[in-house]
């Protein structure tokens, strides 16, 4: 036996509390009702054989006290909560509602909420937890929680596009130390749960189903959307790939229409290398959005609709300006992405000092007497230092570059510095060229390119952008800015949300739900199914102590009413 | 606070029609009174024939029986019997106790005064009234007649609440006025702090016949009819004044009820020696129907 609001020794003490309460009441009670009577000739025998209570006078209704206490003890009882501990309300129970696609066809998900409710009555507060399980894994009710904050917070909550976040979950209560000596954790919807999850879980955990739904029906969805460089290697040309998923008993792949910004495209641009595989050619990089849409007519809709914003790609104009290695312009030549100008450029590329195209970024090579770093970055923007120089780095190609070998060669270390600036600005040893063999490197062409690209501020390219997977490492630090700068910094996955609109640092991108299990209707393993709230109520217990303390009045009030009690 | 009933209340033409049946006789009045309906020890010219005696010189001529003479030689005369009143004295009480509490017993007092007032005024008794508390009171001489009824009314409403009952007292003071002997009716709920045994003996010191009317009501036995005798109380007697701090328990109503108890026992005691009269009125209940019990064969003989 435990108490849901208060500890066993607070219990303990307010009944002791109440005893003295009651105990000194009864002492103190002495101020008598003035009853006029026609004689009290009668009454003075019995006055004088029952002498009146007086204060610190002798005790002279033990039972009757025994009777108050005993209701106001129950009462005491029923309002600590106390909660009866069976294999059942001894065992903390987790329970995950599923927000996610998996569970969004017809009523399962209203299913998976009325069984929640249905269950969450017949369990402890203390003993159980709610957790949304949409894009994000939410905690809906605490231990301790009253259910009726449920309702409410249940209030508006759809299942989302993104597939299930079921197995982080699982992973987390693996972890040493956040799970419970005992803990039923139990699913209410359809997110599958991965046999290595469910391989690794702790000994005192169980992971149940809580609804034992029938079999999915057929269901066809885009499965995924990309983007690659063009395949006839114009700069400014994507391939699009499109691939359709769904059940095994899904019907072909048709009745699918793509849509460039709005505008249908003709069916000829479609090839089509495999059944469930769809290619367009050569889409100008100038930042459309394309929409994939299914006509598939099947139960689950989330996954008929699939969007993408294109990256853009423009040519960047670029000054030369001093002296520089023939290696620079070379590499500024072989990408079709750069454009040498004498007028208007966008960007400089120099030896410090050169030129006269006024305050315009630029990638400088200087001396290393100079400059103390082989790599000082000025950077412009809010970002902390940390997180410029990741997203800096990746940005610019440097981790690509083999600054071991550079060091060796140049006898010295090879560092990257920076700073804060009005302007961005690159600045490059000039050894690091001309002595050290940094030209020769196969990183350098990819070097100069990406640091012409990032002074000149083009968006970052993301290939594709799908809920619930990480992103690609290199175009992390977009998304990383842009909404959660911390995330980056921790060196975590940045995991995206629901299918939908979201902001990056070049803009506004487009996350579609490509997911094969979601469109799979993948149920993973057979999960068992759940006992939680079967047949036991807690409330029960309170329900008996308030009626045992009104049965206990009622015959105080017949006991009084007979002139059995004072 | 309820009050005494008014004359209006008290002189209802329905009460008092519903007395007619009801008749009240001595089993012997004493000598010297007015004619009436009650027999006497009188003999004399009365309709009702009594006996024979011996002529005397001096008997009235009229009533020798001359069939005895011609067959015996010897002179008697018949001796009629005289009927006479019966003087009834009510004597009520009005002290603080009757005015207690809703309703009063004043109100059923009163109307049994006048219910009884009203039968021995109809077969020619006088009747007296005297109300006591601390003190005696003579409010009306005893007097005949049925039109004395309403007079007899209006000073049965006039009666108002004094302090303490004295009851013994005022037995002592009422034998003090040497009344013709009669009936007395003690109308009181007998609350007397002097208690049941003086009371017994200040009664039986009185040459009336008695006939004591005992105002009660349930609670009176049964305290926990009441509704605020329970738990830790002060009781306060309205006439003395004097508290008394008790906590009720069952103990402590076992022990009023024996006390109760002894106290009716004792003026049922002293009824049956003295061969007194004694009747409870449940103030509580309707006094005509309780009278009517009194007089169940439409006579009351005392």
């Amino acid at each position: 036996m435990s108490f849901a609001n208060l500890p066993l020794l607070g219990v303990l003490a307010g009944i002791a509390g109440i005893a003295a309460l009651l105990f000194l009441l009864q002492l103190l009670r002495i101020r008598h009702v003035e009853v006029a009577v026609p004689t009290t000739l009668f009454w003075r025998a019995a006055a004088r054989e029952a002498p009146v209570r007086v204060l610190g006078g002798v005790f002279r209704h033990p039972l009757a006290y025994l009777l108050v206490l005993a209701i106001c003890a129950l009462l005491w009882l029923a309002f600590a909560g106390p909660e009866a501990h069976d294999d059942r309300t001894s065992t903390y129970r987790v329970m995950f509602l599923d927000g996610s696609a998996h569970t969004a066809a017809g009523d399962d998900f209203d299913q998976a909420a009325d069984k929640l409710k249905s269950d969450l009555a017949g369990l402890p507060d203390a003993g159980r937890e709610v957790i949304w399980g949409g894009a994000r894994n939410i905690k809906l009710l605490k231990a301790g929680e009253d259910r009726l904050l449920l309702e409410h917070r249940l209030a508006g909550l759809a299942p989302e596009a993104a597939p299930s976040a079921l197995n982080e979950q699982l992973r987390l209560f693996s972890l040493p130390g956040v799970t419970p000596e005992s803990l039923d954790f139990v699913v209410y919807g359809r997110a599958p749960a991965a046999p290595s999850v469910l391989d690794t879980l702790p000994a005192g955990m169980r992971v149940s189903r809580a609804i034992d739904y029938p079999a999915s029906g057929p269901n066809r969805g885009v499965a995924a959307l990309g983007v690659n460089p063009a395949a006839s290697g114009r700069w400014d040309r994507l391939d699009l790939l499109i691939r359709i998923g769904g059940t095994p008993d899904a019907a072909a792949a048709e009745g699918m229409t793509v849509q460039v910004d709005g505008r249908p495209l003709e069916d000829d641009r479609l090839e089509w290398p495999a059944a469930d595989m769809a290619m367009v050619r050569d889409l100008p990089a100038d930042g459309s959005m394309v929409e994939v849409r299914l006509d598939a007519g099947d139960e689950l809709a989330l996954d008929d609709v699939a969007r993408l914003a294109l990256p853009t790609r423009r040519v960047v104009r670029v000054a030369l300006a001093g002296d520089l290695d023939p290696a620079v312009e070379h590499a500024i030549e072989a990408d079709p992405g750069l454009s040498i100008v004498t007028e208007d450029p966008s960007i400089i590329l120099r030896q410090r000092g050169a030129g006269s195209f006024g305050d315009l970024p630029a990638l400088e090579f200087a001396s290393a007497a100079d400059q103390e770093t082989a790599f000082e970055i000025a950077y412009t923007g809010d970002d902390s230092a940390e997180l410029a120089l990741r997203s800096s780095i990746a940005a610019l190609g440097l981790d690509q570059i083999d600054a071991a070998g550079l060091a060796a060669e140049a006898g010295r270390p090879v560092g990257v510095q920076l700073r804060h600036a009005e302007l961005e600005r690159i600045s490059v040893w000039n050894e690091l060229l001309v002595h050290y063999n940094f030209t020769g490197s196969r990183s350098f062409p990819l070097f100069v390119s990406r640091a012409a690209r990032w002074l000149a501020g083009e968006p970052a390219w993301h290939p594709y952008l799908a809920s619930g997977r990480p992103l690609p490492r290199a175009t992390v630090w977009s998304f990383a800015t842009a909404a959660d700068p911390s995330l980056d910094a921790l060196g975590a996955d940045y995991v995206l949300g629901a299918a939908g609109t979201v902001r990056s640092s070049s803009g506004e991108a487009a996350v579609a739900l490509s997911s094969d299990t979601v469109t799979g209707r993948n149920a993973g393993p057979p999960l068992a199914m759940s006992q939680a709230g079967a047949g036991f109520a807690d409330t029960g217990i309170v329900s008996w102590l308030i009626l045992a303390a009104l049965l206990l009045l009622g015959a105080e009030w017949h006991l009084y009413q007979r002139g059995l009690m004072p | 606070m309820a009050s005494a009933p008014t004359f209006a209340e008290l002189f209802d033409p329905d009460f008092l029609a519903a007395l007619q049946p009801f008749s009240l006789h001595a089993r012997r009045v004493a000598r010297d009174g007015r004619p009436a309906e009650q027999t006497s020890r009188d003999r004399g010219f009365g309709l009702e024939f009594a006996d024979f005696k011996s002529y005397v010189p001096g008997d009235d001529l009229r009533a020798i029986d001359w069939n005895i003479y011609r067959r015996l030689g010897r002179l008697f005369v018949r001796v009629f019997e005289e009927r006479r009143d019966l003087p009834v004295y009510l004597l009520a009480d009005r002290s603080s106790s009757m005015y207690l509490e809703d309703p009063p017993r004043i109100g059923a007092g009163l109307r049994a005064a006048l219910a009884l007032a009203s039968i021995a005024l109809g077969q020619h008794d006088s009747v007296g009234l005297f109300s006591f508390s601390g003190v005696l009171n003579i409010d009306a001489r005893a007097a005949a007649g049925k039109h004395r009824l309403a007079s007899f009314a209006e000073r049965l409403a006039a009666l108002d609440e004094r302090d303490r009952t004295d009851l013994a007292g005022s037995l002592g003071e009422l034998a003090g006025h040497r009344l013709r002997r009669g009936l007395l009716v003690v109308i009181s709920d007998f609350f007397d702090p002097a208690g049941a045994e003086e009371i017994a003996q200040a009664l039986a010191l009185c040459r009336h016949r008695l006939l004591l009317v005992q105002l009660v009501r349930k609670s009176d036995a049964d305290p926990t009819l009441h509704p605020d005798l329970h738990g830790d109380i002060r009781l306060l007697d309205c006439e003395s004044g004097d508290a008394v701090d008790l906590t009720v328990t069952p103990a402590t109503l076992a022990r009023y009820r024996e006390s109760y108890r002894e106290f009716n026992e004792r003026l049922a005691t002293f009824a049956t020696d003295y061969d007194a009269g004694l009747v409870r009125i449940d103030v509580d209940e309707d006094v005509l129907d309780q009278l009517g019990a009194l007089f169940e064969t439409g006579s009351l003989v005392v």
